[in-house]
């Protein structure tokens, strides 16, 4: 950031000498011209005598005289300009050039002032040529000036703050942080790599610890540029990646980029989401698996049993799979005595669903949960997993 | 804020380098009008203050007289002024502001109508009368419309001159040639010589006097329009006229005389006499 400010002010520095000595130049011109052109007007308006002019326009004037007059206040204007060693111009030669159509001296000028002069209520045209010479001295002082002027600014001054810098640091001043420790942080980072993507931001919102003074790693991590990819859904999947294996940047923009998949593992008695191990206890699992096997194989459905009335048809299907992945001998008893109770059935849901937003959090969890519908017969609650059948692998 | 500061210093600077970095000298108002030398040899002098009042606008006049040994016994410095008769301001005679005074004798006299004492000159020397005539580089001029015809007339730009203005004048008015020739006025007689030889005008009027071939004011013959007028005159102050200085004044007026490139500003005339003569 430093190196670039540097450079940044070494531009500035030749634009701003190059500028500056233009302008001292034209400035300087324009001024000692004014001035000229004052102090010259007034002195022929005192001493040129209306005499040598004529009267009317077929009257010429006296141009032996007007010239011979123009070369004494030549001679007079000879050292008219007195030029200091700092002026941007030196050498300042002034010479009356013409009065009216007579010439009075011949040599060019780099500059023709012309003043118009009343002489027997007619004006004349009075040109007086001005030459001075550039004062290089001047423009290499400005620069060497100016220079020693920005090294100290490249050495002694902080860079000054782009307009991103301002916005982190009152972000961060917004979230508690002193502005010292705000300044110290932010001036680490160039501009560009302030710039975050809303999904960065997103991540680096959620991240951000102001107790774990993380901001730096934070900002490390989402600025990856795996990270700058990811649309929201892939966000917070990264998010939880890394609060669940904090560091872990790699596997957690694993997860983040994995396909959605939910995968049964019935001979290990597992649960994944995407990879992610979800524990789970065997009862809940099965039941979550019932499900899962209910919507591979159509359309997912299943009524809940009236609150008075056990399904003694859905409890031995429970049955089957759970004397076949060895259920709690307990759990299979009641069924088989009962049928399946709308009791038994919503706490199994209640289990699954808090077992899985303990791994997947209250916003990725709802995704591999049930949603509910009312069934065509108005009366009871049907439920069914809202992740769709080709995202559901059963290992059994 | 530090910016800021350092913006505002480099303008400060700036304007400074700008606006003080020069200074513009002072300028003497003096009248160019005057000629003036220092006499080395006796700088604690008074100055002699002379005016030309027909404009003879002389350059060697100044050092000749500086030159001579007379003026230099008398006097620290010599000024000259030459000045336009219809600029001349009759006070600097009323109030003797000039020693010696070059002017037509009608000059003089009509400040003087008041009497003898009205002023305090005096004349002590002139040069010869002269007369006025027209003149043209092809042919003598004459005072006809035909001949007029689309040609141009320079005149001075002086009423006061009797030569090249008034009689001139006259002379084509008496002619009733009021719509030709044309007439382009001229402030000095070397610009109306001058415009004639480059052919801006086709007739003068100029001189009539026996200039010797090689005089610059050497013309053709022209058409005389007056012959007898009273040529110009050196007038004195009176408190010169009685003191040492006079003889020795009068001697630089023969030496100039003598040394004049025309012939006739060489023919002069002493009408008062040095007492010590």
């Amino acid at each position: 950031m430093r190196t670039r400010h540097r450079q940044k002010l070494a531009w500035i520095w030749l634009l701003l000498s190059a500028l500056l000595t233009v302008f001292l130049f034209g400035a300087s011109q324009i001024s000692i011209e004014n001035a000229v052109q004052e102090r010259v007007r007034a002195h022929l308006l005192l001493t040129l005598d209306e005499s040598h002019f004529g009267n009317a326009k077929n009257q010429t004037n006296d141009q032996k005289a007007l010239q011979r007059i123009g070369k004494q206040i030549n001679a007079a204007m000879q050292n008219l300009v007195v030029n200091r060693w700092y002026s941007a111009q030196k050498s300042c030669v002034v010479r009356l050039q013409r009065i009216d159509e007579v010439a009075i001296d011949d040599n060019p000028a780099r500059r023709v002032i012309n003043i118009s002069l009343s002489r027997n209520q007619i004006e004349r045209e009075v040109d007086i040529g001005l030459s001075c010479s550039p004062n290089w001295w001047v423009a290499l002082g400005i620069g060497a000036g100016l220079g020693l002027l920005f090294a100290g600014i490249g050495i002694f001054l902080p860079p000054p703050l782009s307009k991103a810098h301002r916005q982190w640091i009152n972000y961060l001043l917004e979230r508690g942080y002193s502005g010292a420790e705000a300044f110290e942080i932010i001036r680490q980072y160039d501009a560009p790599r302030l710039a975050l993507s809303p999904a960065q931001l997103v991540c680096l919102e959620q991240l951000h610890d102001r107790e774990a003074h993380n901001f730096p790693d934070v900002l490390e991590m989402v600025t990856h540029e795996g990270v700058a990819v990811l649309d929201d859904d892939q966000v917070d999947w990264l998010v939880l990646g890394l609060q669940s294996h904090p560091g872990n940047l790699s596997r957690a923009l694993g997860l983040a980029s994995a396909k959605d998949a939910v995968e049964i593992d019935l001979r290990e008695m597992k649960l994944s989401v995407r990879g992610l191990h979800v524990p789970i206890s065997r009862t809940p699992l099965l039941y979550y698996a019932w499900y899962a096997m209910s919507r591979v194989s159509g359309d997912g459905w299943i009524t809940n049993p009236a609150s008075n009335r056990p399904d003694p048809v859905l409890g031995r299907e429970l049955v089957h799979l759970m004397s076949e992945f060895d259920g709690h001998a307990r759990a299979i008893n009641e069924l088989e005595r009962t049928g399946l109770r709308a009791k038994t059935l919503d706490q199994n849901r209640s289990k699954i669903k808090d077992d899985m937003v303990a791994v997947l959090g209250e916003k990725l969890a709802p995704a591999y949960l049930f949603e509910a519908s009312k069934h065509p017969n108005g009366i009871h609650m049907r439920y069914r997993l809202q992740v769709e059948a080709r995202h559901i692998h059963i290992i059994r | 804020m530090l910016y800021g500061a350092a913006f505002f210093v480099t303008l400060a600077l700036g304007w400074f380098v700008v606006d003080c970095g020069y200074e513009i000298q002072q300028l003497e108002v003096r009248d160019y009008n005057i000629r003036r030398c220092d006499i080395v040899a006796n700088s604690s002098g008074p100055v002699l203050r002379v005016l030309d009042a027909i404009y003879m606008e002389d350059p060697d006049l100044v050092n000749t007289w500086c030159q001579t040994p007379e003026i230099a016994r008398h006097f620290g410095a010599l000024e000259l002024r030459s000045v336009h008769r219809d600029h001349l301001d009759l006070r600097v005679l009323y109030e003797s502001r000039y020693d010696l005074v070059l002017a037509k004798p009608e000059l003089i006299n009509s400040v003087g109508q008041a009497g003898k004492d009205a002023i305090d000159y005096e004349l002590i020397a002139q040069y010869s009368d002269y007369g006025s005539q027209l003149v043209a580089l092809q042919s003598i001029p004459e005072l006809s419309a035909s001949w007029m015809k689309g040609k141009t007339l320079g005149l001075l730009d002086d009423p006061n001159s009797v030569s090249a203005y008034q009689i001139p004048r006259a002379a084509l008015h008496r002619s009733g040639l009021t719509d030709e020739p044309g007439i382009i006025y001229f402030r000095s007689y070397r610009e109306l010589y001058k415009a004639l030889f480059e052919g801006q005008v086709d007739i003068i009027p100029a001189l009539l006097s026996d200039e010797g071939p090689d005089s610059a004011l050497q013309l053709p013959p022209g058409l005389v329009l007056e012959e007898t007028i009273p040529g110009p005159a050196w007038y004195l102050h009176r408190e010169l006229t009685q003191g040492p200085a006079y003889c020795d004044l009068l001697a630089a007026l023969a030496e100039s005389a003598r040394n004049s490139k025309f012939d006739y500003f060489r023919k002069i005339r002493i009408v008062r006499p040095c007492y010590a003569d």
